[in-house]
């Protein structure tokens, strides 16, 4: 399926899904709670990327994407059960040494999610969110690596500069508990042949930002981001092998809008990159394309 | 391709700044050393946190008092599904309290240099006693007086209260607003509930004339037009018993929307009658005090009326500036996102204060040449 039939796709998706939609709370980089009288509700979320120096030379959309059925439990405060699935269509992409890859669909770890959308407001009005996750190690990788579970930590901290201006400070925290520290990884190599070799278990990682938001209007703001993303992966004292921990600076600009109440989305280009030297090269290797989807039925 | 993508973010950021820089209204400045500035703000259900079991006030009391029985028979009793559930779920305690005086004031304040106006009207005030903590833990900077407030008869425990400088005269007085079943004007006997009186305060102005303020709250528009048609009509015998010569600013929520002016010419022809009505002869450029999100429309809910004397017209001692008539706005916690006024809500947020925005405007004494040359006119007719 290629890049004009996944988005065919992704509207009867949502025409399917779609029924009369309850007004939103404000427009937020995040989904945002449902406040209407049901207090069930599904959204769907997705993230869609592609590598932007093969985009016009077959390169590969990849998407990461749930459904989300949630129950509002509060005002401020909603529990959900999210099943997350990837398709990524036929293509290149930087991974599997460039070669053209098939099409693919498949289930990713389901995870339990509860939010609280205002969990404080800190002296000089700074607005906190939270969200915690528990993930089930229901897609393959998981399960090749038996992993026992992830937990994820999201805190947003926000600002209104003024009327029009947010300062935001976003932090992803994910640890991962798993039964090994080492596992069986097969790929393909650059002769086209299969490799297997041991590879590491990850232990942790942190994804944190400093945004700044400007509203042009209620429906649209552009943004610019600066920030970093952390890894830390297991030590195998078996395999007598350990990685160092990897961190990538990241910086970009983004631009938000909302087709309807229930409808946001945020395009954001990102430069990611291990060195601050390598930051204004702009290469594009480094660089990231992505589309986030937050739909609300 | 990265560059242009860059270029394009980075020339959409400047074009975006300056559309916004240049959009913003421009506020009229008044200078005159004895103007006097006068507010209207609806400051939605400012209650303190406790009960009251002469009116129903279960709503705004802390969560931990919600569960016991009286409280919560109280809170079943209530009309409507959603007030019921904002009745036993709503955590109204000091801190949620502080947090709403908090943000009035900011409100408040950002008029005036930061000294906030001379003379303020608020309607949805339970009680004088929240009021004054108003005052005095969070508008020092605007040095008012005891608040001037008397309680009434309305079922929802709300009144109008009045925050001044300006000397008291004598005492306040609380006007009952008694409707009659009247089917012409749809009022029915079965609808008729006490309401929010009139509260009546004489205040000595800088060079020792008097000025009459009325602060008012009409029935929302859950009730029929016929009840706002009584009411005025009761404004209106309040303002023709005081001395023919006294100027009369009436300020509140007369919970008159944009349509219902237009089908019923409420603003437009029984109040301009008697006033001049704030958003007819100023404001042009205002789009309202309330925001009505089913219907997308604005509607000026609150107003000020000023007597005929006290428009540039009109021959007493003092007027008003039409130029300096606007809508306040500017308080960060005012708007949200789609620029609106920002209900309080559960107080969460960063934003939140009122689901009105307040209206401003400034009189200023008359220029003796101009009193005297109206002075001769009126002796000339009389001869």
């Amino acid at each position: 399926m290629n890049r004009i039939n996944y988005f065919a796709f992704l509207v009867g998706l949502l025409g399917f899904f779609m029924s009369a939609s309850a007004l939103a709370q404000n427009f937020s980089v995040v989904e945002t709670l449902d406040n209407g009288r049901n207090p069930w509700s599904m959204s769907l979320f997705s993230l869609a990327s592609i590598e932007p120096e093969k985009a016009d030379e077959g390169g590969r959309l990849s998407t990461y994407n749930y459904l989300s059925f949630n129950r509002r439990l509060s005002s401020h405060t909603r529990f959900a059960v999210r099943t997350p699935f990837i398709y990524n269509s036929y293509g290149y992409d930087r991974f599997n040494a460039g070669q053209v890859q098939d099409q693919e669909l498949f289930l990713q770890d389901v995870f339990f999610s509860y939010t609280d959308y205002n969990i404080a407001l800190l002296p000089g009005d700074i607005e906190v969110f939270w969200e915690g996750r528990v993930y089930i190690p229901t897609s393959q990788h998981s399960q090749d690596t038996k992993m026992v579970t992830r937990l994820r930590n999201d805190l947003i901290f926000s600002k209104l500069l003024t009327h029009r201006v947010q300062l935001s400070y976003i932090n992803k925290f994910n640890y991962y508990h798993q039964s090994r520290t080492a596992y069986r990884n097969t790929f393909i190599g650059d002769e086209g042949d299969e490799i297997t070799v041991t590879s590491l278990t990850k232990r942790m990682e942190v994804d944190h930002w400093l945004e700044l938001w400007y509203a042009l209007n209620p429906e649209t703001g552009i943004g610019f981001k600066v920030g970093g993303e952390d890894t830390w992966w297991n030590r195998s004292e078996i395999e007598n092998k350990e990685k160092a921990p990897e961190h990538l600076l990241k910086v970009g600009p983004s631009f938000r809008f909302s087709l309807t109440n229930s409808m946001n989305f945020i395009f954001s280009v990102d430069s990611k990159v291990a060195h601050i030297s390598d930051l204004g090269r702009l290469n594009p290797e480094h660089i990231n394309v992505a589309l986030l989807s937050f739909i609300r039925f | 391709m990265m560059r242009s993508v860059t270029l394009l973010s980075l020339t959409m950021f400047a074009l975006a700044v300056a559309t916004g820089c240049s959009t913003k209204p421009k506020r009229p400045v008044l200078q005159h050393p004895q103007a006097v500035t006068v507010m209207t703000y609806n400051v939605e259900n400012l209650f303190d946190t406790e009960d009251d079991p002469q009116i129903e006030d279960e709503t705004y009391l802390p969560q931990e008092r919600k569960s016991h029985p009286l409280i919560m028979a109280k809170c079943m009793e209530l009309r409507q599904d959603w007030w019921k559930k904002e009745c036993l779920e709503k955590d109204w305690n000091q801190k949620f309290l502080r947090r709403k005086m908090q943000r009035l004031a900011d409100v408040i304040l950002q008029v005036n240099q930061g000294r906030g106006p001379d003379v303020v009207v608020l309607p949805e005030v339970e009680n004088q006693k929240v009021l004054d903590q108003l005052r005095v833990r969070f508008l020092q900077k605007a040095n008012y007086k005891p608040a001037i407030l008397v309680e009434g008869p309305d079922s929802r425990g709300i009144d109008v209260g009045i925050l001044t400088r300006l000397p008291l005269v004598g005492a306040p007085t609380l006007h009952v607003v008694q409707f009659t079943e009247d089917a012409d004007l749809g009022v029915k006997k079965e609808d008729i509930h006490p309401t929010r009186g009139i509260l009546e305060a004489t205040l000595k102005l800088p060079d020792g004339q008097l000025l009459t303020v009325l602060g008012i709250h009409f029935p929302s528009q859950g009730s029929p037009t016929g009840f706002r048609q009584q009411a005025i009509a009761r404004l209106k015998e309040v303002k023709d018993k005081l001395p023919k010569d006294r100027m009369v600013i009436v300020g509140g929520d007369f919970n008159i929307t944009i349509s219902e002016d237009l089908s019923h010419k409420l603003y437009s022809s029984e109040l301009s009658q008697e006033f001049g009505v704030s958003h007819l002869i100023g404001c042009s450029q205002c789009r309202g005090t309330h925001y009505y999100h089913r219907k997308r429309s604005w509607s000026f809910l609150d107003a000020l009326l000023f007597s005929k004397d006290l428009l540039p017209k009109g021959s007493g001692p003092w007027k008003v500036e039409p130029s300096s008539i606007f809508v306040a706005n500017d308080s960060l916690y005012q708007r949200n996102r789609w620029g609106s006024p920002a209900r309080f809500g559960d107080g969460r947020r960063s934003t939140g204060v009122s689901d009105h925005w307040p209206l401003v405007a400034t009189i200023v004494p008359r220029s003796p040449s101009v009193l005297m040359s109206k002075s001769k006119e009126k002796s000339n007719e009389s001869n």
